[in-house]
């Protein structure tokens, strides 16, 4: 296996693939490249953005590219899968949460405090999105702003990794957390990834075997910061509008792929046990596997059989 | 010099007792301390019916019971290290 690491969508991208070496270097190369172009396209922190163009033309139908309209078609459709706790609408609450600079500048000096709780009207909610298949078009309820940092990131893994399977057999693309793994490692029956401990991040709390598929991991101990005393975090619950309480510390999904892994561990994490059991009926390919404060693990049925012993 | 000496012992002793036992009198006779509260003090806004009735919150294990939710062993007790040569490079982590 061949590895290639670098750096993108602000965090750090690691390529795996088996194969001829010149095979494997060309479809790194296509796959940083194309990761690239995706971060420019769908970054919030520019103005020159698709995204970005895209929010500054709410209120009016907006004509997308193939990429961005498939994007935001699959996150209507996980909104409504995860009955609203994958949000892309709560930019303003996470920024009202004190999450309008960096993590860097968060970290160092705190947000100040919130002046007001957050209440959006019926009209401005992700719902209310308008899609136009034919013409390709794209309306965003007047005012409303969205991001799609964490789907993006693992759509992005996804479609990297098809573009490398066309070099390799057995490849994988991981995003920060989010990878997606097509075909198997040479002589193993499973890819093997580890499962970050949620309380440290130099320790490993397990190691799991996956088939060919994604897998991707929230946690609410990555981005946190203090707003007027309180701790805060990047995950805002859209019931409240307010950085989510969790049970769990990280909720870590393996589904088929690596943007519905990313949304379905994410609403995991913000709807609890109760979101868990209806997602894992729903979905019988889903798969996950959570940590508490004390640092123990639960699943879901066959969660337990993905961890080596 | 006795018979003064007995005699001041008496005076003491007799304008003592002569003392308590005026005290106690006046004690005895005096104005008794206002009374303060008769019952315990409730207030209607906050009385018990007034409260609302909060179900317990289940807990995880609770939970775990009726869904399809199962607990796995912890197996926190003995982190692996993230340096080890034989790891996996892949690593999945909140970002």
């Amino acid at each position: 296996m061949r590895y290639y690491e670098f750096n993108a969508m602000s965090t750090q991208v690691l390529l795996a693939a088996e194969g001829p070496f010149e095979a494997v270097e060309t479809g790194f190369q296509e796959a940083q490249a194309f990761i690239e172009a995706q971060e420019r396209r769908f970054t919030r922190f520019s103005a020159e953005s698709e995204l970005s163009a895209l929010n500054d033309a709410a209120g009016r139908w907006f004509a997308a590219s193939p990429d961005l309209y498939a994007l935001v078609a699959l996150a209507a459709d996980l909104h409504q899968r995860t009955r609203g706790l994958f949000d892309p609408a709560v930019l303003d609450a996470l920024e009202l949460a004190g999450y309008d600079r960096s993590i860097a500048e968060l970290r160092r000096y705190g947000a100040p405090a919130a002046v007001q709780v957050l209440e959006r009207p019926r009209e401005l909610r992700f719902s209310a999105l308008r899609l136009d298949p034919e013409k390709r078009r794209i309306r965003l309820p007047e005012g409303l702003r969205i991001d799609l940092g964490g789907i993006a990131k693992g759509w992005i893994a996804g479609r990297a990794a098809a573009g490398l399977s066309r070099w390799s057999k057995a490849c994988a693309v991981d995003a920060g957390g989010d990878a997606c793994m097509i075909g198997l490692p040479s002589g193993e029956a499973s890819w093997r990834v580890t499962l970050e401990d949620p309380r440290d991040a130099a320790r490993t709390l397990a190691v799991l075997k996956l088939p060919a598929g994604a897998v991707a991991t929230s946690a609410v101990t990555r981005r946190r910061w203090q707003q007027g005393g309180q701790a805060r975090h990047h995950l805002i619950d859209p019931r409240t509008q307010l950085p989510a309480a969790s049970d769990w510390l990280s909720v870590t999904a393996v589904a088929p792929g690596a943007a519905e892994a990313e949304v379905y561990a994410k609403a995991i994490l913000i709807g609890g046990m109760r979101e868990a059991n209806r997602l894992t009926n729903l979905y019988p390919d889903l798969e996950f596997i959570a940590v508490d404060q004390r640092g123990k693990l639960w699943g879901s049925r066959r969660g337990k059989e993905l961890i080596d012993d | 010099m006795k018979p003064l000496k007995f005699g001041l012992r008496a005076w003491i002793a007799l304008t003592s007792l002569l003392s308590f036992l005026g005290g106690w009198a006046l004690l005895a006779h005096a104005d008794q301390p206002p009374v303060l509260f008769t019952n315990p003090v409730e207030s209607p806004a906050h009385s018990q019916a007034d409260l609302p009735v909060l179900e317990p919150v289940p807990s995880l294990e609770d939970l775990n019971v009726t869904g399809s939710i199962q607990s796995l062993p912890s197996i926190s007790s003995a982190p692996r290290a993230a340096a080890n040569s034989a790891a996996p490079r892949l690593r999945t982590r909140g970002s």
